[in-house]
């Protein structure tokens, strides 16, 4: 039994190993790629519709504080309607300079929309695919973004009809940030399940739970995309630098459908 | 029985990388991994369902983009420390809760032997609980079919 156990396991040892040599030098690893490229359709199809009735849902569980929730937003509006107004000055006055002194826009290159259609979290981290490619003129280093600034990652890897991503989660992924209200400024640093990790915040630097934080556009990501919020902060005495850690804003918005855009700076 | 097991292993992964994460927004789920290598745990280490599990990372790495073999190698790896570990160890044990536990020990060993070590995200509480819960489930559940099979056949 034992024996024939042990001839077995070394029977598949030998067929992985042999199905791998060939896939690798006679297929081009299409063979293990042909999954992925078909379920990409449907899945990101499903992945949205599943994504827009957890929205819906969200909002039927918050009918109830609809009409209060309707008064503060009216007030909100008032306020954010002046803002507005200034932005929109500032943004004219942006764009003239911009001209003037002939810079990029914001998120120069090109833009691609692309679907999720898998996420989920492997043994290597999160396994994240979006339905884009190298035939897509997708490259890696590209930046993944919500049609709302939010950041979702960086593509890790490209195949002719998918990419991998890795997310803000993931604990190879870091990002220039500062905190939007003081400009406090540092790197966050992926942490899986447990958000991402904001480094380099001295004890004196002002920093708050709820406080958004937002790229700062120093390193291969554009500026001012939103990257989550503040969600603790842990003082210690002895210790120079204070722990903090960020809630990412992906886990608060659709992320079905994304953009891809090419190296931004 | 096998058909069965493929169609937990089926809806596993479409929980895990669909429902799961796009209708509760829940991006932690490692069902697929574990239906990898409960069954040889909870049932025995059998050719049959050493099979069975190496179909299954097959099918795994096949859907997520992965490289041929970047998970069925470390799970035959992982198949022969339990082959060894069974010949000093009763760990087919009838007990739900330790059949779980030790499933979940089998599953950091995996996850050992793909990454070459042990990364701390893994080791969260969130992962941590994530993983015995859906071990649990996954063991009431084989438990259950297993039961049903064996009733049959008597």
């Amino acid at each position: 039994m034992h024996y024939s156990f042990l001839k077995t396991i070394i029977f598949l040892f030998v067929f992985i190993i042999a199905v791998m040599l060939v896939d690798r030098y006679f297929f081009d690893q299409k063979l293990t790629r042909h999954g992925s490229v078909l379920t990409r359709k449907p899945f990101s199809y499903i992945f949205v519709r599943l994504e827009d009735s957890r929205f819906f849902f969200r909002k039927i569980a918050e009918f109830k504080n609809t009409a209060r929730e309707n008064e503060t937003l009216k007030r909100e509006n008032l306020r954010l309607l002046s803002q507005l107004a200034d932005y929109e000055n500032t943004k004219d006055e942006n764009s003239f300079l911009r001209k003037a002194l002939n810079l990029a826009p914001r998120l120069k290159g090109q833009i691609t929309y692309a679907s999720i259609y898998q996420f989920r979290l492997g043994l290597g981290g999160y396994e994240v695919l979006v339905n884009k490619g190298s035939s897509d003129n997708i490259s890696v280093g590209n930046i993944v973004l919500t049609e709302d600034d939010v950041l979702i990652g960086r593509i890790e890897k490209v195949y002719d009809k998918f990419s991998q991503v890795t997310i803000v989660n993931d604990r190879d992924f870091s990002v220039a940030v500062k905190v939007l209200s003081s400009g406090t400024a540092g790197i966050a640093k992926g942490a899986m399940a447990q958000g991402m990790y904001l480094d380099l915040i001295v004890s004196d630097d002002p920093i708050k739970e709820g406080d958004t934080i937002v790229s700062t556009g120093l390193d291969f990501i554009p500026p001012s995309l939103v990257v989550g919020t503040v969600s603790y902060v842990e003082i210690n005495e002895a210790d120079v630098f204070k722990k903090v850690k960020i809630r990412p804003a992906m886990g608060e918005t659709k992320i079905g459908r994304v953009l891809v855009i090419s190296h931004g700076l | 029985m096998g058909f069965k097991l493929i169609i937990i292993f089926v809806s596993a992964i479409i929980a895990d990388g669909l429902i799961l994460p796009g209708l509760f927004g829940f991006n932690n789920s490692l069902l697929s991994l574990l239906v990898i290598v409960t069954p040889v745990v909870h049932t025995g280490l059998t050719n049959r369902y050493i099979f069975y599990s190496l179909v299954f990372s097959i099918l795994y790495e096949w859907s997520g983009g992965l490289d041929f073999g970047a998970l069925a190698i470390p799970f035959l790896i992982t198949a022969v420390v339990i082959f060894f570990i069974q010949k000093f160890f009763d760990i087919k044990n009838k007990h739900l809760i330790f059949s779980a536990l030790i499933s979940v020990v089998f599953f950091y060993l995996l996850l050992f032997f793909y990454n070459r070590g042990l990364d701390a995200g893994y080791l969260s509480l969130t992962v941590i609980l994530t993983v015995l819960s859906e071990a649990l489930i996954l063991v009431f559940v084989l438990n259950a079919i297993f039961k049903k099979s064996a009733a049959s056949y008597v």
